[in-house]
Parts: structure tokens; C-alpha cells; sequence
């Protein structure tokens, strides 16, 4: 095999079965020409081999070649790209969401309230979930960007009248996340009975007053709001009045039932059929059982400073 | 500017031109060499890594009509441009005028 064949070969790995023996033929048609057209020009007279050698390397890396006659199709458009990372971006929030939740609930079904196993578990949850989110979606994208205009479907209902008419502010990202985080945990914890064993809920340290049984469906009815909410968030960039306005209306309902929570009678007691270990968790517990009221207080009148500024926010926008 | 930017920014300004000289050039039918010969003949430096695969894709676009024609005891893919071809090329022509016109009356003033 001298060296033509063996550069065209090269070459041809390159290339699709299809056009792989087109190309190549033509190809090496082509060399041919450009190197009897090298030897013609030289001024001494010079080895056929010399000759090829120096016209393959001018040609440069065979896969460079194939390059030049047919290239791949990227697996994501750079059109379809800022779609493709917000797509991503979002689903990784998600599943860092499922993640975390997913962890606590296990750690709470196994009563063992570890940090680093809370860590390392939420983060191997996270990437795994992470490796077939990337997978699935960058398959996804390569299919239907095949088939269709996604950037047409994209930018296509766009009208004049959604121009933004006044400053953009745009919505954090990790707000959301952990609106998502904290609405779906407490939501965990409100509804322990369900998917808690009879046996292990039997064993909680705390539990709610059987005289505040009806705040149950009240802070139901409120985090469900709230993470309708944060997911709408989520397919938003930027605030606009109304997503402004329901949220400033989000942040007022927690500060004033936490404020209520705060001055009538404690809604979290101790588990009065339960002997509480010396250990440092339920010594927490027993703490927090203590000082509900502080607590309450406390996220009371973090959710008034954050409507304040939420409300500054709104005033902006309708300016 | 340093004068790899400026090699690039000559590639972009030839690319569009380059399609509308081997679609002129191949009113005979032409093989790939010869063509790059003619082109540069005609002043048109253009290396075989760009007009090979150029043909190419002219070919599969229907601008230029191909047959293999074996010559000087050789194989070679002949090019000639197509019916289709050289309307586009007389629209191209139409176009080239008119800009050519438009931006020399404005590189005046440089």
C-alpha cells in the first residue's frame, strides 16, 4: 500500500459509509492532479514519493480533510443552544430539589440525621440524576432539532406588544430554588402520617398540637400556593407586576400566619409517649419544641423584610 | 490587527465571491485542478481544501452538473454548471453589480 492509499484510507474513516467511496474516488482523483501538477513545478527533479508526501502534508490531517467535505451536524445548534442550557439549567435546580428532598426523607425514615451522609447522598443523587438529564436532553434535542424549527417555534409567536415597557429585573434563580426547597419541606413535614411507616411516626419527637390541627391545612393551602408560585417562576426570566404582586402577596400570608403562629398557644409539642434520648438531635428538638414561638417570630419578620424589598421591586416596575 | 484577524476577515469577504467565480468558470466543463488553474490563471488564489469540497456541495445543490470522464489515461470528475446553475449565477451577477457600485461609491470617501 503506498502512501496516496494510504492517506485517502485515513480519510475514509472519517467519512460516512455512504459517501464514504464517492469522496474518496474523487479525492484521490484530485491528489493525483495536484501532484503531478507539484512535480511539473519543481525546479530540480524530485522522487515520486518525495512528491506525494509533500502534497498529503500541505493537505494536512486526513481527518481535516474529511472534514472539509462533510461535516457532522452539531448535536445542538448554537440557534437552539440558549434554549438547550436553560432546559438544563432549570432541570439540574429540579433535580437538585429532588435531591435534597429525597435524602431528608430517607434520613428521616431511618432516624438518623447525619451531615455528611445528608451531603454525599443529596450529591450522588444529584449527579446521577444529572448524567441521564444531560443524556436524555441532548438526545432530545438532537431528534426533534432534526425534525424541526425549534428556533421558529421559539421566536415565532413573538409580537411588538411584548416588549418590555420598563426596566427588567430579572428573577434569582436560587430564590426560586429555595422557595421550592423550603414549600416542598415543610409540605414533607406537615404531611408525615402519609408516607411515613406507623411505626417510625410513632417515634417522632414532635408533633403537632391536637388543638392546632387545622394550621395543617392552612400552611397546605399556603405552601401549595407558594410553590405553584415558584414553579411558575421558573419558566419566567424577569419579574413583571403580576408575578411581583403575587409574590410580595406570598411573602405578607407567611409573615402574618407566622405571626399569629407566634402569639397564640404552641402548635409544636413534645411527643409526650416518647423518652427522649440524651443524644444532641433531640436535645435540639426539645429546644426548638421550647422557643417555637421565637422561631416564629423569627421567620415572621424575615418574611416582612423581604416584602419590603419585594415592594420596593413592584414599585419599581409600575413606575 | 494582527494578521491572522485579517486572514479571516479576507475569507469571509472572498467566501460569497468564490461561489459566484467557479460557477463563471465552469461554463466548460472543468475538473477539480484545472479549475483551481483556471481561478488562479484569473487571479484567484484559492486553496484545494476549500474549492474541492466547494465543487462539491455546488454539485449536490444542483448549480453544477458532473460526470467522471476518463482522460490522459486518468479518471476525473468533470463539473459544468447546470441550468439552474446559471440563473443563479445571472441573478448573482445582477447583485454583484449593484453592490460593487454601492460600495465603491462609498470606499470613495475613504
Amino acid at each position: 500500500m503506498n502512501l496516496l492509499d494510504r492517506y485517502i484510507l485515513a480519510v475514509e474513516q472519517a467519512l460516512p459509509e455512504d459517501k464514504k467511496s464517492e469522496i474518496s474516488r474523487e479525492l484521490r482523483a484530485n491528489l493525483q492532479d495536484e501532484i503531478d501538477a507539484f512535480i511539473d513545478q519543481s525546479e530540480t527533479e524530485i522522487p515520486q514519493e518525495d512528491a506525494v508526501a509533500q502534497v498529503l502534508k500541505k493537505y494536512g490531517h486526513p481527518q481535516l480533510t474529511a472534514r472539509t467535505f462533510f461535516t457532522e451536524p452539531p448535536l445542538v445548534s448554537g440557534f437552539d443552544m440558549p434554549l438547550y442550557k436553560r432546559v438544563l439549567s432549570h432541570g439540574a435546580a429540579a433535580l437538585f430539589v429532588y435531591a435534597l428532598l429525597r435524602t431528608v426523607v430517607s434520613m428521616l425514615q431511618d432516624e438518623s440525621i447525619n451531615p455528611f451522609r445528608l451531603i454525599f447522598q443529596s450529591i450522588g443523587v444529584f449527579i446521577d440524576g444529572l448524567a441521564w438529564l444531560f443524556l436524555a436532553l441532548t438526545v432530545a434535542f438532537y431528534f426533534i432539532g432534526k425534525s424541526y424549527n425549534l428556533s421558529q417555534w421559539q421566536y415565532g409567536k413573538w409580537t411588538i406588544n411584548s416588549l418590555p415597557n420598563g426596566p427588567l429585573l430579572k428573577i434569582k434563580t436560587s430564590d426560586t430554588i429555595t422557595d421550592l426547597i423550603s414549600n416542598s419541606f415543610i409540605l414533607l413535614i406537615l404531611w408525615t402520617p402519609l408516607w411515613m411507616s406507623d411505626a417510625i411516626y410513632q417515634q417522632q419527637v414532635l408533633a403537632l398540637a391536637p388543638s392546632a390541627e387545622y394550621w395543617r391545612i392552612i400552611l397546605t393551602v399556603l405552601c401549595v400556593q407558594s410553590l405553584l408560585q415558584a414553579l411558575y417562576r421558573f419558566t419566567q426570566s424577569y419579574w413583571d407586576k403580576r408575578t411581583c404582586l403575587a409574590y410580595l402577596g406570598d411573602l405578607l400570608l407567611f409573615a402574618f400566619a407566622n405571626l399569629f403562629l407566634a402569639m397564640t398557644d404552641p402548635v409544636l409539642l413534645l411527643n409526650p409517649e416518647i423518652e427522649l434520648n440524651a443524644n444532641a438531635i433531640s436535645r435540639i428538638l426539645e429546644n426548638i419544641s421550647q422557643s417555637t414561638q421565637y422561631v416564629f417570630f423569627s421567620i415572621s419578620f424575615i418574611c416582612f423584610v423581604l416584602s419590603f424589598f419585594q415592594f420596593k421591586k413592584y414599585r419599581s416596575l409600575i413606575k | 490587527m494582527s494578521e491572522q484577524r485579517i486572514h479571516k476577515l479576507r475569507l469571509e469577504l472572498r467566501r460569497g465571491v468564490l461561489i459566484m467565480s467557479v460557477l463563471a468558470s465552469s461554463k466548460e466543463p472543468q475538473y477539480g485542478y484545472s479549475l483551481r488553474k483556471h481561478l488562479s490563471e484569473a487571479g484567484i488564489e484559492i486553496d484545494e481544501g476549500t474549492l474541492y469540497p466547494l465543487i462539491r456541495r455546488l454539485a449536490d445543490q444542483e448549480l453544477l452538473d458532473s460526470e467522471w470522464k476518463n482522460t490522459d489515461g486518468r479518471e476525473r470528475r468533470y463539473y459544468k454548471i447546470s441550468a439552474k446553475g446559471s440563473e443563479v449565477l445571472e441573478q448573482l451577477t445582477q447583485d454583484w453589480l449593484q453592490l460593487n457600485k454601492s460600495i465603491s461609491a462609498l470606499l470613495e470617501n475613504v
